[in-house]
């Protein structure tokens, strides 16, 4: 499926490029004006360990186009979706970008699904003024002074901690034990959780796992120890499933409070089962729980798309939600400036104006950025609800209990 | 009748062509003696022979079947070799060593134990060290050892790859007894050595191979004088040792 | 006492892939990095096998011993046979890749998420010599230590087990003797991957079935067969279980972080006092 729109699309960039050469241009950038064509290049992993979410991204970026080109399209001009696979190898993004660059300079470029790609990207988006947004979370992204095109449509991590302490508060914890992955992920997330944890005047006691532990009965032993009255786990992919196994194994019997991590990634229904989520509460996107606004307009459109592609969701939606709405930003910005050019488009994108309230975005109504961050500047409190755990059906979290 | 008969063998070690066509045969009933230098190609004929290196020109048939499997097929058709160099499975015990012995003949019910107690008769030092790993041994007790796991098959055609080398005078004495018993048992043996005096003593026929070939082939008793044939075919005067 | 249990259950898991690896050891005298990864396969089949077929458990475990065997002949036939006899040590270098391989297959059929396996879901764990333990890890122990048992006797009482060893000291001398080592490391590799496989739906059911599962096994299981010795199936029982115990106690009382370096500090410590491992034995060459 990819594959052919790959191929469509190149052959339109291709004739694009040859009017554009026998019209008697020098062979920069096309004409901009009305009617003409909005092109968007994505690199994307497509092959190698993150191909599942890059296609589930890609899903949303489809039902994006679609949507926008039968309702007016970018200020007049009809999007066309370049995918390329840059196998989650920087040096390739980077050689395949500039190649495209010298046939024809995009208007959007939408920088993979992970820091890496995105950080090796932006100098060369940003040194030829191309718009760039991407789903990478690295706080190095949002750094208007260097990157000005550069936009994260991502709620930043440290909403997860403030969310978190938040719902321990609320669950009337005053000490908790903190079980994180010792990798890189999870040491920044263990450092965000404790300082946030501390600043509410919750007690803290922290310990840590390896990717590859098979068992966590020492590291709950170590941290029921010392007698929390919560516990709560960053985890996700098999660890999270030993950890809850060893919860129930200990009978612990206090109340459990997981990060975003765990529903974001992974269906918690393939991974334990329900006997192990007694005193489990899990932080989720509000798009991937029953509490959505399913009323919008922008929402119908991907649910019709979903269902018309055949698309098939094994976890939450938010996935294909960040794609969707990624363009629906980058839509705005460019009704809103008038213009595609990255410079007009960014200053809109930092400067939004309100919304008419017809058409929010799907994963949450309001998402904006400013000219400090180029995350979005959604708070803890929307960012996420906390909810029963439960299985993933058509991208929706089915709390049980 | 003839035991092992080799035709224009040619073999090596990849494109390295150690033996160019050589011929001779064992009959059953006798003792054949294969002698030359170092590095005449002795060992690498009998490893040859045995399917451990590839016939790459030539023929060799054992009790006068022509081979062309692996090694493990010969053994099963009769043939047994004991390589040079003692070599026994040194971490095994001696009695898990003549139990290896016998390995193909290990669904025939109560054979390897009937063997185990021949192999003891034949060798009563070997009982008294049953249970020892076959690397504690001293190399006359392990060369008995490489013969008797040899034997446990019940081979037809045994070949020897210089079982004296190493061993002291009174034990070198001892091997070549057994190897003489050996052929009146009724097996058909090659025997390759340096040892020359030693050999031509028990050997019936006599083969001399230099550089990859037969250099002369005649019975012992047509043999003249023994000095001649060690000074014209295997070059300097051999100090037998001791 | 609910440590020394989970140290025990983790113990059991390495133990019986470093079982696994001492048949083919034993046999060809290779060391097979991919025996974890034959698990890791192995906990699929378990998956498909209660999920999507709704075997019983016995019948779980010969589907997963037969899928096992055959991945273990394919990668005798893939990896190993032409390298077999040669010498160097490149056996290393292809059941590595062969490990691979087999992680790439998993990814692709059943992607990055980890499944859950249904025997012994929603089991309950209960109070057993002082320590909560789950019924499915009790079973694990139990069949660890009896696995390394029948595997250590058949190795040292029978002739094929002998023929192995013999093999793998001296593979020319063992064709002399008659043995058909090609056919002998075909069946080591087959045996050893029908164990390790056969054991997956108890391991599953502890660890999910997960691509990754063969990552974060094999590289303790190297380490188990250097404490206990490699060829050594008593080594292996008792390598993993001292792998596992040191892991949950240093996670324990130590913190997470130390697992890992406690489990190193072992190895060091075992490998300065005696360098073939506790039940090894020092090869010498024969010249």
């Amino acid at each position: 499926m990819v594959s052919k729109k790959l191929i469509a699309a190149l052959g339109v960039l291709s004739s694009l490029f040859l009017t554009a050469c026998t019209g008697g241009g020098a062979g920069n950038a096309p004409a901009s004006g009305a009617g003409g064509t909005y092109n968007i290049y994505a690199s994307y992993p497509v092959t190698g360990a993150l191909a599942t979410t890059a296609k589930t991204v890609i899903t949303g970026l489809e039902a994006a186009v679609e949507d926008i080109n039968t309702s007016g399209g970018f200020g007049g001009r009809q999007a066309k979706l370049t995918i390329v696979d840059d196998q989650l190898d920087p040096a390739k993004a980077v050689t395949l970008l500039q190649q495209q660059i010298d046939k024809a300079k995009p208007d959007l470029v939408l920088a993979g699904v992970t820091s890496n790609i995105a950080l090796a990207l932006l100098p060369l988006t940003t040194r030829n003024e191309i718009l760039t947004m991407t789903l990478g979370q690295s706080s190095k992204i949002s750094d208007p002074a260097n990157f000005p095109f550069a936009f994260s449509p991502t709620v930043p991590n440290v909403q997860d901690a403030k969310a978190v302490t938040t719902q321990l508060l609320s669950q009337g914890i005053k000490k908790v034990g903190m079980l994180t992955a010792n990798d890189a992920n999870g040491t920044d997330t263990a450092t965000a959780y404790a300082a946030a944890f501390k600043a509410a005047g919750i007690e803290v006691v922290a310990d840590s796992y390896a990717a590859a532990d098979i068992d966590m009965t020492a590291p709950l032993e170590r941290l029921s120890a010392d007698d929390p009255d919560g516990l709560v786990m960053q985890a996700f992919g098999p660890a999270a499933g030993y950890i809850l196994t060893g919860i129930t194994k200990l009978g612990l019997g206090i109340p459990v409070v997981a990060g975003i991590s765990l529903s974001a990634g992974n269906n918690l229904g393939t991974i334990s089962s329900p006997a192990d989520w007694k005193n489990l509460t899990i932080s989720a996107y509000p798009i991937n729980t029953a509490k959505r606004d399913e009323s919008g307009r922008l929402f119908k459109s991907l649910m019709a798309h979903l269902k018309s592609s055949g698309a098939k969701l094994t976890n939450g939606m938010n996935q294909v939600a960040d794609g969707f709405d990624m363009l629906q930003i980058a839509r705005r910005g460019v009704d809103q400036a008038g213009a595609v050019d990255a410079a007009s488009v960014s200053k809109a994108l930092e400067n939004p104006r309100p919304l008419d309230g017809t058409a929010p975005y799907v994963r949450w109504g309001t998402q904006t950025f400013s000219p400090e961050s180029h995350f979005l500047g959604v708070s803890a409190k929307d960012a996420y609800v906390f909810v029963k755990p439960g299985p993933y059906v058509d991208g929706v979290i089915q709390s049980i209990g | 009748m003839i035991g092992l008969d080799v035709r224009d063998l040619v073999t090596g070690y990849g494109e390295m062509k150690i033996v160019r066509g050589v011929n001779f045969t064992c009959r059953v009933g006798e003792i054949t003696a294969l002698l030359g230098r170092n590095g005449a190609g002795k060992t690498t004929t009998l490893s040859a022979i045995a399917g451990l290196l590839p016939t790459l020109g030539g023929s060799i048939s054992i009790l006068g079947a022509e081979q062309t499997d692996g090694a493990s097929q010969r053994i099963h058709g009769g043939l047994g070799l004991v390589q040079e160099g003692k070599r026994v499975f040194r971490s095994r015990s001696v009695e898990e060593n003549l139990r290896l012995g016998g390995f193909i003949h290990r669904r025939r019910r109560g054979f390897i134990s009937d063997g185990i107690e021949k192999a003891y008769e034949r060798f009563p030092v070997l009982k008294t060290k049953r249970s020892d790993a076959a690397g504690m041994l001293s190399g006359g007790q392990q060369q008995m050892l490489a013969i008797a796991q040899a034997l446990m098959a019940e081979p037809k055609v045994l070949m020897l790859d210089e079982p004296s080398a190493g061993l002291a005078p009174s034990v070198v004495d001892e091997v070549f007894g057994e190897i003489n018993a050996l052929k009146k048992e009724g097996l058909c043996v090659l025997l390759v050595e340096q040892l020359i005096d030693n050999s031509l003593a028990v050997a019936d026929h006599v083969a001399v191979l230099d550089r990859g070939r037969i250099t002369l082939d005649c019975p012992v008793n047509e043999l003249g004088d023994w000095d001649v044939l060690r000074e014209s075919y295997l070059g300097a005067p051999v100090i037998v040792e001791g | 006492m609910i440590l020394l249990w989970a140290g025990l259950a983790i113990g059991a898991v390495y133990a019986l892939v470093a079982v696994g690896c001492n048949i083919v050891f034993i046999a060809s005298g290779v060391f097979n990095f991919a025996q974890a990864y034959v698990l890791m396969i192995g906990s699929f089949t378990a998956l498909i096998s209660g999920a999507q077929l709704g075997l019983p458990l016995w019948a779980a475990i010969i589907f997963c011993a037969v899928v096992g065997a055959l991945v273990g002949a394919v990668e005798e036939v893939v990896a190993i046979r032409r390298l077999s006899g040669k010498g160097a040590d490149n056996e290393l270098v292809t059941t590595l890749g062969f490990s691979v391989i087999l992680s790439g297959i998993a990814f692709v059929i059943w992607g990055p998420n980890p499944l859950s396996v249904s025997y012994f879901a929603g089991q309950t764990a209960f109070d057993f010599l002082g320590g909560r333990i789950e019924f499915s890890d009790v079973l694990l122990i139990l069949v660890s230590i009896l696995v390394a048992g029948a595997t250590g006797l058949f190795a040292r009482k029978s002739i094929i087990g002998l023929a192995g060893l013999a093999t793998a000291e001296d593979r020319a001398a063992a064709m002399l003797r008659g043995v058909n080592v090609k056919a002998l490391s075909l069946g080591a590799f087959a045996l050893g991957g029908a164990l390790v496989a056969a054991g997956a739906p108890l391991v599953a059911s502890k660890t999910l079935a997960s691509y990754s599962l063969g990552d974060s096994i094999a590289v303790k299981v190297f380490v188990v067969l250097a404490i206990g010795g490699i060829g050594s199936q008593r080594g292996a029982l008792v390598g993993g279980f001292a792998v596992g115990l040191v892991e949950v106690f240093s996670a324990r009382y130590l913190g997470g972080d130390w697992a890992g370096i406690s489990v190193f500090i072992l190895l060091v410590i075992v490998l300065l006092v005696r360098p073939s491992g506790l039940f090894g034995q020092i090869k010498k060459r024969v010249v």
